[in-house]
């Protein structure tokens, strides 16, 4: 009876203790084929412990940190995302009503009537909080539903072109803040170098 | 202030305060015994230098948890093994070919040419059949004996029963011996 491979490998390990231990040693003692297969495991050990190591041929700490710096720099892209989505919240606010009248066929009068009562109170509401606060919004927001009103061009385009101009305007900017977030995709710089035994 | 002769402890301090070249010296100490972890579980020297990389800023991002009182070198050197077993487990195949592992030099300024070439193909045999193994015996393999973690540790390491590790490293110095005796033997059949 030999000892089971599981068994000698903890014994060679060290994890064996008092009588498992012992018993362990005093079938090694007279078991030549058990010697042998721990003779084995010893050779397996020396082999990886001699195992030498390998150098780099160059330095991997400028591309690390390269990559921690390109990580910090989309946390601050993180930010002008924000603000650009919030930008835009505010803009569709103001714009609801005349949007409304454009896309209200695809929706029900309630939530239309909804959307855009509180649309109208939500920039009233930042109407009066900029207006306390002492900024003349007055002209400018004149000057901006001058600019925003529907252009006499597009009065008559219909529900599903519009709709597709918006989804095209859309993929537009998506692809635009693709490419201008790209140094930020923090991926591995590679130098290509040769490593050496 | 000079960062070469820094302890450890204090360049991990530094980096927590905000200072960057802090960690630059840090990932040049540690960088080629990071990059030999994950070659010798991957086995790819390019493979190996990203995921090299990538242990360094899985670290950097986990640094508050590290505890200085501990040696840095073992706390990174089980980071980038985990990023390694966890690439391994994606990409199971593994992809080394014997041509590339050939590929290293051998240094002949050694005294005797034919003992270094021996030595260095053993090194080679070793680190294919190291490569050819599955993953969770390449990973016992390393965790046991190049981190000298105990059957306990690794257990909780790799989130596996104690018998299954057992079983696991028998079994891989079963197959890496068979591999240094013959390299011919046929290593990547068991997986079970």
């Amino acid at each position: 009876m030999h000892l089971d491979e599981a068994w000698l490998n903890e014994y060679f390990d060290g994890r064996l203790q008092g009588a498992a231990v012992r018993k362990a040693r005093l079938h090694l003692q007279t078991c030549h084929e058990c010697r042998t297969r721990l003779a084995r495991l010893e050779r397996v050990e020396a082999a990886l412990r001699g195992l030498p190591e390998l150098t780099l041929s160059h330095d991997l700490s400028p591309s690390v940190l390269a990559r921690l710096g390109s990580r910090s720099e989309t946390r601050v892209l993180n930010w002008v995302a924000v603000f650009e989505t919030l930008g835009a919240a505010g803009v569709a606010a103001y714009l609801w009503p005349r949007l409304a009248d454009w896309i209200g066929p695809v929706l029900t009068g309630s939530s239309l009537m909804a959307v855009t009562l509180w649309a109208q109170s939500a920039w009233a509401s930042i109407e009066s909080v900029l207006s306390r606060l002492g900024a003349d919004i007055t002209s400018l927001a004149a000057a901006f539903d001058e600019w925003s009103r529907v252009p006499s061009q597009l009065a008559g385009l219909s529900m599903p072109l519009a709709i597709g101009l918006g989804v095209a305007a859309l993929a537009l900017g998506v692809l635009g803040n693709s490419f201008l977030l790209r140094p930020s995709l923090a991926r591995p710089i590679r130098t290509y170098g040769r490593t050496s035994e | 202030m000079p960062m070469e002769g820094s302890p450890d402890r204090d360049l991990v301090e530094q980096t927590r305060r905000g200072r960057i070249d802090a960690y630059g010296e840090l990932v040049r100490r540690y960088q080629t015994s990071v990059f030999n972890v994950c070659y010798r579980m991957l086995g790819e020297r390019q493979e190996a230098e990203d995921l090299a990389q990538d242990a360094f800023l899985r670290a950097y991002q986990r640094l508050e948890t590290f505890d200085v009182e501990r040696p840095f070198g073992p706390w990174i050197r089980k980071v980038a093994a985990n990023l390694c077993l966890n690439s391994l487990q994606k990409h199971s195949p593994p992809r080394l070919s014997l041509d590339e592992e050939y590929d290293d030099p051998i240094d002949v300024g050694q005294p005797d040419p034919a003992e270094v070439h021996e030595r260095a193909d053993q090194a080679n045999r070793l680190r294919l059949a190291l490569t050819r193994l599955p993953a969770h015996y390449r990973a016992v393999i390393e965790l046991r004996h190049f981190h000298d973690m105990s059957y306990e540790e690794m257990a909780r390491s790799l989130a596996l029963p104690l018998s299954d590790i057992k079983t696991h490293l028998f079994r891989a110095r079963r197959l890496l011996a068979r591999q240094l005796q013959s390299p011919e033997a046929e290593v990547g059949h068991a997986s079970g």
